[in-house]
């Protein structure tokens, strides 16, 4: 069987739907390298899945005679493999997969596109971020990321955030899709009528791959389709519909319907009520409706916390109803027309800072140890003063990076930059350097030490004498052994 | 159909050499030998390894494509002692290839060839060719790898020269004219490579002792080197660094 969505994928720019603009700003750039190599030598093609973002980026190729390289989530994408495919091919001249010569003279380049590269990111693809920030730098050829979470890479990488084109694709109207869908359909030899080709696009909301994969499934093996054949499909995607529930608690003014949205709904009441939390306010204009909606919710987060405390979960069902039916009928008059509900700011400020919490804690269980107090006094007492001794004095920043073993990500957080700016980079440079200094003026290094020279992390072990500058003056030597105080940093 | 027996040494300078370029590749099998096209994953080196039925001990086969990966062929490889021989059998029903070493039985499932492209030996307008002992390129790439990480290769009437530049230091090798087996050569050409690319598949050059190069300017070097006794040849390309504009 072959998928639908390989057979009718578009493999020229114009035939993708949609997103007009987004493709002529992509074009625009691929032209640019026709003449020499761009300014921005990287693109990244944001947008939510399925609406296409592969497909262009593979049919510029195709439009432009490149080959492509292409690194999808399934390769392994560590630096080093990054490194070796896409780091390597970014700087030669190119074979096509044919075996054909081509030469950047010529205007005949390769395409890397580093699909999900929002994904690379994860534990086991460690480094792959530096990797393609340094790539990008140097490449001669053009460099596609494809992401769904902008964000996710950008707060990683000020390299890519500085270097690369940020190209947005939107979803496709529900009438290209069902055009599109029709015909497909029609190539296929399907009847379909025209309400169910727009209930398909309608429940893609945007997603041609999925609403593609829908039709595959009910039209393969049929020659006709009726309106029955959709109900074999299961319900997609529920961040999609808590707008919709959105719309029926806060529009419809119908109790029970929004009670069975909210059990309808993947979400718990726990994360629901910050859901309707956030949106009274955009929902409801009339200053009274949004104060008896917060105290029907004040009432619903009441259950929530008994619920928590008695962990009697019986009592959600008391929560639900409050904070559906009662914020549903705290209104006093109906509120008609498109409302923009938006996603609650407390969860995504949370899920935001959940990298730079991480990286909190773990700066502050090594303070603890060193500082002889528990975690949480290390955060709350001294990381303030230390973050700001930190900043202030150089020696004091160089000892405790070494004696703490702080990482870039750390040092980052200290220093409130990003782990791959030269802010960064000069602390452990400048630790190089001391290190180079204090061997140089000590006796012979032996052959292991000179080895391990090139990786500063490595180097410091807890139990490794603190260097020493060589202008100390000598008795401070002799004081080495009681030096476990942390801001005793010589 | 396809059946043979080999000698360890003779499929490990085969594996050595295809798998400088690529981890998985499609083996065509015709009455008359094997041969193995591919281009790397970067698009930057393409190989084109033909081993023709002389090379084997025994073999016999019709028109057949095996997907293998390298290192599985490598374990196999390790399994053989001194003396040893090799038998493959391409099992059709299964798509497998039985490997037998000694005692020891190795079934092995093919990989899908259908998305392997089969790159053909461009025709490249390659002014330059050289013939020269594979040791002396050997050690000047031996002396490059330390200073740089890309290499240049330079031919002109007088002999040629490959020249390594770092940011402090360089290396230099030149090999006049009476230190070549053959040089022709009427202007002088440049081209830079990664050194990596070239460094890997000189070290696979084992029983050849001379290598032919051709080369052009800012253009692909094609490296021609015979293995398995002459019973197999390679012709190696490799596409050149850009140089920054």
């Amino acid at each position: 069987m072959v998928e639908w969505t390989e057979k009718y994928r578009p493999r020229r720019l114009d035939d993708i739907i949609g997103n007009h603009k987004p493709r002529a700003d992509l074009r625009r750039w691929a032209e640019s390298w026709l003449t020499g190599t761009p300014k921005k030598r990287a693109v990244v093609l944001m947008g939510d899945p399925g609406i296409g973002k592969t497909t262009a980026a593979l049919a510029l190729a195709n439009d432009m005679g490149w080959q492509v390289i292409e690194m999808n989530a399934s390769d392994s994408r560590n630096a080093e493999a990054i490194m070796s495919i896409a780091g390597k091919g970014a700087q030669g001249e190119t074979f096509t997969d044919e075996g054909e010569f081509m030469t950047t003279k010529d205007g005949k380049r390769k395409l890397i596109v580093l699909d999900e590269a929002d994904n690379i990111f994860g534990r086991e693809d460690f480094g792959g971020v530096r990797a393609i920030g340094q790539i990008i730098l140097e490449t001669q050829h053009p460099i596609i990321l494809i992401v769904n979470d902008w964000y996710a890479l950008r707060k990683r990488s000020s390299i890519i955030q500085g270097n690369a084109l940020t190209i947005k694709f939107g979803k496709p109207s529900k009438s290209d899709i069902t055009t599109l869908l029709r015909n497909i359909s029609r190539k296929e030899g399907v009847e379909v009528p025209e309400e169910v080709l727009l209930k398909l696009a309608e429940r893609s909301s945007g997603d041609v791959r999925a609403a593609l994969k829908d039709l595959q499934s009910i039209a393969e093996g049929r020659d006709k389709l009726e309106m029955k054949n959709i109900s074999a499909l299961g319900d997609r995607d529920t961040s999609l519909t808590v707008f919709k529930s959105m719309e029926i608690i806060f529009q419809t003014g119908n109790c029970k319907r929004s009670r069975d949205t909210a059990n309808n709904l993947d979400e718990n009441p726990e994360s629901l009520i910050l859901w309707i939390d956030h949106n009274i306010p955009f929902a409801y204009r009339d200053p009274k409706d949004v104060h008896s909606a917060y105290e029907m919710l004040s009432r619903a987060d009441i259950f929530l916390g008994r619920v928590r405390r008695r962990q009697n979960y019986s009592l959600w069902s008391y929560a639900r109803d409050m904070m559906t039916c009662g914020v549903s009928l705290a209104k006093s008059r109906e509120y008609r027309g498109h409302i923009n509900y938006n996603f609650p700011l407390y969860l995504m400020k949370m899920s935001r800072s959940k990298g730079q919490r991480g990286i909190r804690e773990v700066l502050g269980s090594k303070l603890a140890r060193n500082a002889h107090t528990s975690g949480k006094r290390a955060l709350q007492d001294i990381l303030p003063y230390f973050k700001y001794l930190y900043n202030q004095d150089v020696e004091f920043r160089l000892s405790v990076t070494r004696r703490l073993n702080l990482t870039e990500d750390e040092v980052g957080y200290l220093l409130d930059a990003k782990p791959d700016t030269h802010h960064v980079r000069h602390v452990f440079d400048a630790m190089r350097k001391v290190d180079a200094v204090s061997r140089s003026g000590a006796a012979e290094p032996d052959e292991e030490e000179e080895k391990e020279e090139p990786k500063p992390k490595k180097r410091t072990h807890p139990e490794k004498e603190p260097t020493e500058k060589e202008e100390e003056p000598e008795e401070e030597k002799k004081d080495e052994k009681q030096q476990r105080n942390l801001f005793d940093f010589r | 159909m396809f059946k043979a027996k080999v000698r360890p040494e003779v499929l490990k300078e085969v594996v050595d050499v295809v798998s400088t370029t690529v981890d998985e590749t499609k083996i065509t099998a015709t009455k008359t030998g094997i041969s193995i096209k591919a281009v790397d994953p970067a698009h930057v080196a393409m190989i084109d390894l033909t081993l023709s039925k002389g090379g084997f001990e025994e073999y016999k086969a019709d028109d057949v494509a095996l997907g293998v990966d390298m290192d599985k062929i490598k374990e196999v490889l390790r399994l053989a002692k001194p003396g040893d021989m090799i038998y493959m059998e391409h099992d059709e029903e299964r798509n497998r290839l039985v490997f037998k070493v000694g005692n020891i039985t190795r079934k092995m499932s093919l990989v899908d060839t259908t998305g392997m492209s089969e790159p053909k030996v461009p025709n490249l307008n390659l002014p330059v060719k050289i013939v020269v002992k594979t040791d002396e390129i050997r050690q000047g790439i031996r002396a490059s790898e330390s200073v740089s990480d890309h290499i240049a290769l330079v031919a002109n009437p007088e002999g040629f020269e490959m020249i390594s530049e770092g940011d402090t230091d360089s290396v230099n090798l030149k090999l006049g004219k009476d230190l070549l087996e053959e040089l022709k050569c009427k202007e002088e050409t440049r081209s830079l490579f990664p050194l990596d690319y070239f460094s890997s598949i000189f070290k696979t050059i084992s029983t050849a002792s001379v290598v032919t190069m051709h080369m052009g300017s800012d253009y692909p070097v094609k490296l021609e080197f015979s293995i398995a006794n002459e019973k197999g040849a390679v012709v190696y390309l490799l596409a050149p660094r850009i140089e920054s504009e």
